[in-house]
């Protein structure tokens, strides 16, 4: 078969990215393939194509909600009309009705969560499977930084489901997390389809400034001098704001925020408007970036201290898409970090917590009469996200005290040991900020990759010239000229042949 | 001075201190309990309901904070209620006419239809764009499975090329916002097309200089101008008659209202469709104020003696109020559900 050919019957493309054709060759062989591709690569065709040319369901795992959404939008654009997500943005009726329907679809979306049900999975067992697809698999390994509790029960589920044919996606994972994937989903006789996390296009720099002033005086040097379009990540969608508002005032440019606060619709108006070239810098949480395919940017600016490096490659590898050359910006006030310290000790009950929520369970001898009691009085000592890693994990209701008691000993250990694995990610990171050798050797030796080819633009310990990524023209792609009456815009946005008919 | 503020300000000189602060809120953010309803007939604020559905019960804690900190209100006699300060009541008209509520605003009449008329023409323009450009890729603005699965099934039904649901659209959308009264422009901004994204609200509002409360007043006052131009004039506008949801005969009513209106027209009394309908008695009277309000000619002679209507009347113009209890304390034979539907008639009758 030519599969250039159906790459373009298909996806209207020409040519394929780096690793898509080895691995998509792999799973038309029938063999369960492991990939990794750095962000960027079209991880998705790499399930797409197959689908189209394999029979039976296409099943992808997929973490996050709001990634889901976005991957299956960006589908139907692209034409493909079967293809459904099952998640709980479905009200009860809607996903009734994809289940009587499911048939239909060739690509169906589903979370972690909602696989692991047995009504669910036991519809899925009645189709025909041509291929399982795991995305973000990292996230299946108690040894990396995005584990996710869900995702343990996928080799259970896949086991299930018949082992049926299995595609393992990844961006990012060390050979110890790749090993626990393949563990994890009982895959024997893997082809694995490894590239490098290297961009080699993507100019690395971490600026040391002495303090908070300093850092914002810089940020607005940056925003002035690098030429668009850029992207700069905050920590809070509170800064993001701010810092939209001031930069897009001092500068003179384009620029908005973007973060999970906003509604929805704002959020794709946002996301459009970048794309159409009409933002020249987003001022965004880490929310912005998924499913987001501009080729063209230019420059990634990190404002906080990022928790590790995985999740850093990911969104400086939204810059340069186009191969063109581009930069990172890391900038970094000593103490930065201990704001990421912080975050992760909120994401995991803390051993005081633990032991608190210990003696009052003591008190009663089912979970049943403490929550009638002591619930509402217990949440107000958690964030939320602690109660719901602690409820997934210890599964209280229906439970004895004495049960409880016991999972909850090993739940504390378990905390601890993760707490361990995320301080370790920060220090990594930190340990970067100050290299004084190459900063792109490091990214390598992390994932145990072999040498590189030493790039002409490296990074700023290599040396390299910043003025190159210095804007060499003012921009000003204003489509719509604010002085035309009402009617002449409706008429451009409508897309009317101009003429005087609509002034 | 945000203009939520003002909006505020505006409620809470016309409801003198006889409700909560969070009757307020409720208008707002359009809560549909029978009291709310009420409220905004008796005290004419039928234009505001449902303005702000995001007000946050915190956001207007703080907004009630700041005016009291600025000495525009001070706490009223009854508990949570507050007052206009009687020094400001100029500062505020004078405030009204710099910022005026928009004079096309309909909230009570309009609200269960706007935001389907907005999904609907955004997503419609956008697609009507792309089609005319010969493009079929593109991000969807609304993401609506039932909006996305209308504009297909119109577009199915259009009996023109579809090339030119461009044009119509235009003229039909440029026959519609051409009115000296209104600044189509607020409304364009937030359009987008094949070579052109649309604004959000806060671009918008920073875009014009105005406060995003104004800026979202403004245009919920736009969409209102124009279902009440499309509705009065459907032959005239035959593609956004399509967007709006038709149910403008007897949207008015909440639906558990509508089958104890059925009831009520087969002849039942009160306790009996309570009993019929497995539903307290209360909610039954709420379902009866709800009628009175909605529907001019609802006789409300079965419910209360005419002495009584006199005098509910009478005392609620003499004391001029409309607080429930002040007028039962009047007139202790009086139930809260007599009282309660005489001002409604009232409110009703001051259209």
């Amino acid at each position: 078969m030519n599969l250039e050919s159906k790459l373009y019957e298909f996806f209207s493309l020409t040519s394929f990215r780096p690793g898509q054709k080895e691995a998509i060759t792999a799973l038309l062989e029938n063999k369960h393939t492991l990939a990794m591709l750095p962000t960027g690569t079209g991880k998705s065709l790499v399930y797409q194509l197959p689908g189209k040319l394999l029979k039976g369901t296409v099943i992808v795992i997929s973490p996050l909600l709001s990634l889901m959404q976005d991957q299956v939008e960006q589908m139907k654009m692209n034409g493909e009309k079967s293809v459904v997500a099952i998640n709980s943005f479905l009200t009860w009726q809607e996903r009734n009705e994809v289940f009587k329907q499911i048939r239909q679809y060739k690509f169906v979306f589903i979370s972690p969560e909602m696989i692991s049900s047995e009504f669910i999975l036991n519809i899925l067992k009645k189709l025909e499977i041509g291929l399982f697809v795991i995305d973000e698999a990292h996230c299946i390994s108690q040894w990396g930084y995005d584990f996710r509790p869900e995702y343990q029960n996928l080799g259970n589920v896949r086991n299930q489901l018949g082992n049926p044919l299995t595609l393992a996606l990844t961006a990012t994972a060390t050979p110890s997390i790749r090993d626990d994937i393949k563990a994890s989903l009982s895959l024997v006789d893997v082809k694995e389809v490894i590239y490098s996390v290297d961009r080699p296009n993507i100019a690395l720099k971490a600026e040391m400034l002495a303090g908070g002033v300093e850092k914002k005086k810089r940020l607005e040097e940056l925003t002035g001098d690098l030429q668009g379009p850029g992207i700069i990540y905050f920590s809070s969608k509170k800064l993001a704001e701010q810092m939209a508002a001031e930069l897009k005032r001092k500068s003179g440019k384009r620029i908005n925020a973007y973060h999970g606060g906003m509604s929805q619709e704002d959020r794709i108006l946002i996301q459009q408007q970048f794309l159409n070239g009409q933002l020249d810098i987003v001022c965004a949480t880490s929310a912005f970036g998924m499913g987001i395919n501009k080729d063209n940017i230019r420059f990634v600016i990190h404002y906080h201290f990022p928790t590790q490096v995985e999740s850093f490659l990911q969104e400086i590898g939204r810059a340069g898409r186009d191969r063109k050359e581009s930069i990172s910006i890391l900038l970094y006030v000593p103490g930065d970090e201990m704001l990421a310290y912080q975050l992760i000790e909120t994401e995991l009950p803390n051993e005081l917590q633990l032991q608190q929520f210990k003696r009052s369970l003591l008190q009663y001898s089912t979970y049943d009469e403490w929550s009638k009691k002591e619930l509402t009085l217990m949440l107000g000592q958690f964030s939320e996200t602690q109660w719901r890693i602690l409820a997934a994990n210890v599964q209280l209701e229906g439970k004895l005290v004495k049960e409880i008691v016991d999972k909850l000993e090993d739940f504390a250990h378990y905390c601890a040991s993760r707490l361990a694995i995320k301080k370790q990610s920060i220090q990594h990171m930190l340990s970067w900020v100050h290299l004084k050798s190459c900063r792109r050797t490091f990214f390598t030796g992390y994932f145990e990759e072999a040498e590189i080819r030493m790039n002409p633009v490296c990074c700023d310990n290599c040396g390299f010239s910043i003025a190159s990524f210095y804007s060499k023209e003012k921009t000003n792609n204003e489509r719509i000229d604010e002085v035309d009456s009402w009617k002449k815009q409706l008429a451009f946005i409508l897309n009317m042949k101009s003429g005087p008919a609509y002034e | 001075m945000t203009f939520i503020e003002v909006i505020v300000l505006y409620c809470l000189q016309r409801i003198k201190g006889e409700r909560t602060i969070y009757s307020v809120l409720h208008i707002l953010n359009g809560k549909k309990s029978a009291q709310t309803i009420q409220d905004i007939h008796i005290f004419k604020l039928k234009a505001i309901f449902q303005t702000f559905p995001n007000l946050s019960r915190a956001n207007f804690d703080s907004i009630i904070l700041s005016l009291n900190k600025k000495a525009w209100i001070h706490a009223g006699e009854s508990a949570q209620s507050f007052v206009i300060h009687p020094k400001k009541e100029e500062s505020l008209k004078e405030l009204l006419i710099e910022y005026p509520i928009p004079a096309h605003l309909n909230g009570w009449k309009y609200h269960r239809i706007t935001v389907g008329f907005w999904e609907r023409l955004s997503l419609s323009i956008q697609v009507a764009s792309h089609l005319a450009k010969g493009n079929n890729r593109y991000m969807p603005v609304q993401r609506n499975i039932a909006v996305q699965a209308w504009v297909k099934q119109t577009l199915q039904d259009f009996s023109t090329e579809r090339k030119k649901l461009n044009e119509h659209l235009f003229q039909e959308l440029a026959a519609c916002l051409e009115d000296e009264d209104i600044y189509p422009e607020y409304l364009i901004c937030r359009l987008t097309g094949a070579d052109h994204i649309g604004l959000t609200p806060e671009q918008a509002a920073a875009d014009f200089g105005i406060d995003l409360s104004y800026y979202d007043m403004c245009f919920l006052s736009l969409l209102h101008f124009m279902l009440q131009k499309i509705l009065a004039q459907e032959d005239k506008f035959p593609i956004l008659r399509k967007m709006i949801l038709d149910e403008v005969s007897d949207f008015i009513l909440t639906n558990s209202t509508k089958a104890t209106y059925k009831l009520i027209l087969k002849g039942y009394s009160l306790e009996e469709i309570s009993n019929i309908r497995r539903l307290k008695m209360s909610t039954i009277e709420d379902h009866i104020a709800e009628l009175v309000l909605n529907i001019p000619d609802f006789s409300i002679w079965e419910y209360v003696s005419k002495s009584k209507v006199e005098e509910i009347t009478k005392i609620a113009r003499d004391i001029a109020s409309k607080s429930l209890k002040q007028i039962k304390q009047q007139l202790p034979d009086a139930t809260y559900f007599e009282i309660r539907i005489v001002l409604a008639k009232l409110g009703g009758g001051m259209k």
